[in-house]
């Protein structure tokens, strides 16, 4: 063995080591890359998924129409207490309490021996639930009630009445703005009275607002069933 | 005392018969070949296994053993001429041979010489033979006066085994395995404690053994090569006060397998 020979196959042996280092560092890094890819795969599969009925768009059910989508009325505050004032913004947008579901119903006409399918909906006045007879209504707001005594009687336990009674005591004042906004809250505790649906449309009236007002009456007619709404209605058409 | 010059000398490519490793394969080769000559129900023997797995060893082994029982000739050459096989049985029997003689009437008087007496003769590298050798070898082995048994390349051997010369005859094929790692190391083992070498023989260890039959396949002859050149190596770095390449190592392995050339490294 001469020595060139020995160096040379030393050197051989180094870049035949050298080559598999490289081809094993290779391959450890590969398999690096494809566990971190399989971590981070994993740990996207592990975060909460929604469940399917959670992404399925509910349906809901066909309501009423609310007040707030035909007229939109600026709030002016009330000066009295500012707890009550936000209290009051709460509402200016709610005013018929949606509560009734008008069922589609499927029918099923054949014509020639072929099945044709049509979706109706019936004629909501057949399905109209019937508003609870209430007599002359007159806007009557004891003379004694002062808005500070009506606004803390409210103050103490919210509820239509208190409502409605501040409603009239604005109408009446003719601060008929104040008037609509509480008939709004007044319709919130009891959507089947006709009573804040009354204030509301004569203060749209002298507001001079007529449309309005056959508008939000006519929409209360389309859900309840009422003499009073109707003769009501009339008359506003009439004066018209 | 680390001899290396002397303990490689061990390892060269030579065939001698005095020294003989008993492995697996060479046992169960030297059986078969043994029982098919002493039984004589074959007049074809072929030795097939991969070059250098020993099968001129065992040839020249086998046919050393029958010596002293029967008739045995050996042929360590491949004949170019078909007149060269008669020629040498002609003057084992110290016959004269006359080249003028038409060659039938060589055929018939050598097979009217032999026809009495039975003769095994062994034929080293018989991949070699032509179409026409194999031809009057296959008709001398009819006459059942003689004995062939054939040492061939395994590959070649089977195409050979598949020509009409050989594919409807009765023979008998042996085929010699290669070694095994364990063999490798009794084998680096006992070749070194024969001739006294304690010290190297202790140097090798069952892992390196196994490293050195991956990188030699078991082969007989490459295991010996690959073992004269470790310790060429491991005798020129102790010439030259080469620390690092004082104990068999993996470098050590990997540079003897480039050295004698199993390993590709371009």
């Amino acid at each position: 063995m001469t020595s060139r020979a020995f160096i040379d196959l030393e050197k051989r042996s180094r870049a035949i080591n050298r080559k598999r280092y490289f081809r094993v560092f290779v391959i450890l890094f590969l398999i690096f890359i494809a566990c971190a890819f399989a971590y981070i795969e994993f740990i996207k599969s592990k975060k909460p998924v929604l469940k399917k009925h959670i992404l399925v768009e509910k349906k809901i059910p066909k309501t009423k129409k609310l007040v707030a989508d035909i007229n939109v009325t600026k709030v002016i505050k009330p000066k009295v207490d500012k707890k009550k004032v936000e209290k009051i913004e709460r509402y200016d947008t709610v005013f018929l309490k949606p509560t009734i579901t008008i069922p589609k119903i499927k029918k099923i006409e054949i014509k020639n021996n072929k099945i044709k399918k049509k979706i109706t909906i019936p004629k909501i006045k057949e399905q109209l639930p019937v508003a609870k007879k209430e007599n002359k209504i007159n806007i009557i707001v004891k003379s004694f009630d002062s808005e500070d005594s009506l606004l803390k009687k409210n103050q103490v336990n919210e509820n239509f009445n208190t409502a409605l009674n501040l409603s009239k005591y604005y109408f009446k004042k003719s601060k008929f703005e104040k008037a609509i906004v509480w008939s709004k809250k007044a319709n919130h505790y009891k959507a089947s009275s006709f009573e804040p649906w009354l204030i509301y449309a004569k203060a749209k009236i002298k507001q001079n607002k007529k449309d309005e007002a056959i508008k939000a009456v006519e929409t209360f007619l389309s859900y309840y069933d009422s003499e009073i709404a109707q003769k009501f209605l009339q008359n506003i058409k009439g004066q018209k | 005392m680390r001899d290396y010059t002397k303990a490689k000398e061990l390892f060269r490519d030579i065939i001698d018969v005095k020294y003989y490793f008993d492995s697996i394969g060479a046992e169960v080769t030297r059986y078969k070949v043994k029982s098919a000559i002493e039984e004589r129900n074959a007049p074809l023997i072929f030795l097939i296994g991969d070059p250098g797995v020993g099968k001129s060893y065992m040839l020249k082994l086998i046919s050393k053993e029958l010596e002293k029982k029967a008739r045995s000739i050996f042929i360590d050459h491949p004949f170019f001429d078909k007149r060269d096989l008669l020629k040498i049985l002609y003057e084992s029997k110290n016959i004269a041979f006359d080249k003028n003689i038409n060659f039938n009437n060589l055929k018939e008087r050598l097979i009217k010489e032999y026809k009495n007496d039975k003769h095994t003769i062994f034929i080293d590298e018989a991949q070699l033979l032509n179409e026409e050798q194999f031809e009057l070898i296959r008709i001398l082995g009819d006459t059942k006066a003689f004995q062939f048994v054939l040492s061939m390349h395994k590959e070649e051997g089977k195409a050979i085994l598949k020509k009409k010369h050989f594919k409807s005859r009765t023979k008998v094929v042996v085929e010699y395995e290669n070694l095994h790692y364990k063999e490798v190391y009794r084998y680096i083992q006992s070749a070194l404690l024969l001739e006294n070498f304690g010290e190297i023989s202790q140097m090798f260890s069952l892992k390196q053994a196994k490293k050195i039959a991956k990188y030699t396949d078991g082969n007989f002859r490459t295991v010996k090569k690959f073992v004269y050149a470790l310790l060429s190596l491991l005798e020129y770095a102790k010439m030259n006060g080469l620390r690092k390449y004082s104990e068999i190592n993996s470098n050590l392995l990997q540079m003897s397998a480039l050295d004698i050339g199993v390993i590709d490294d371009k």
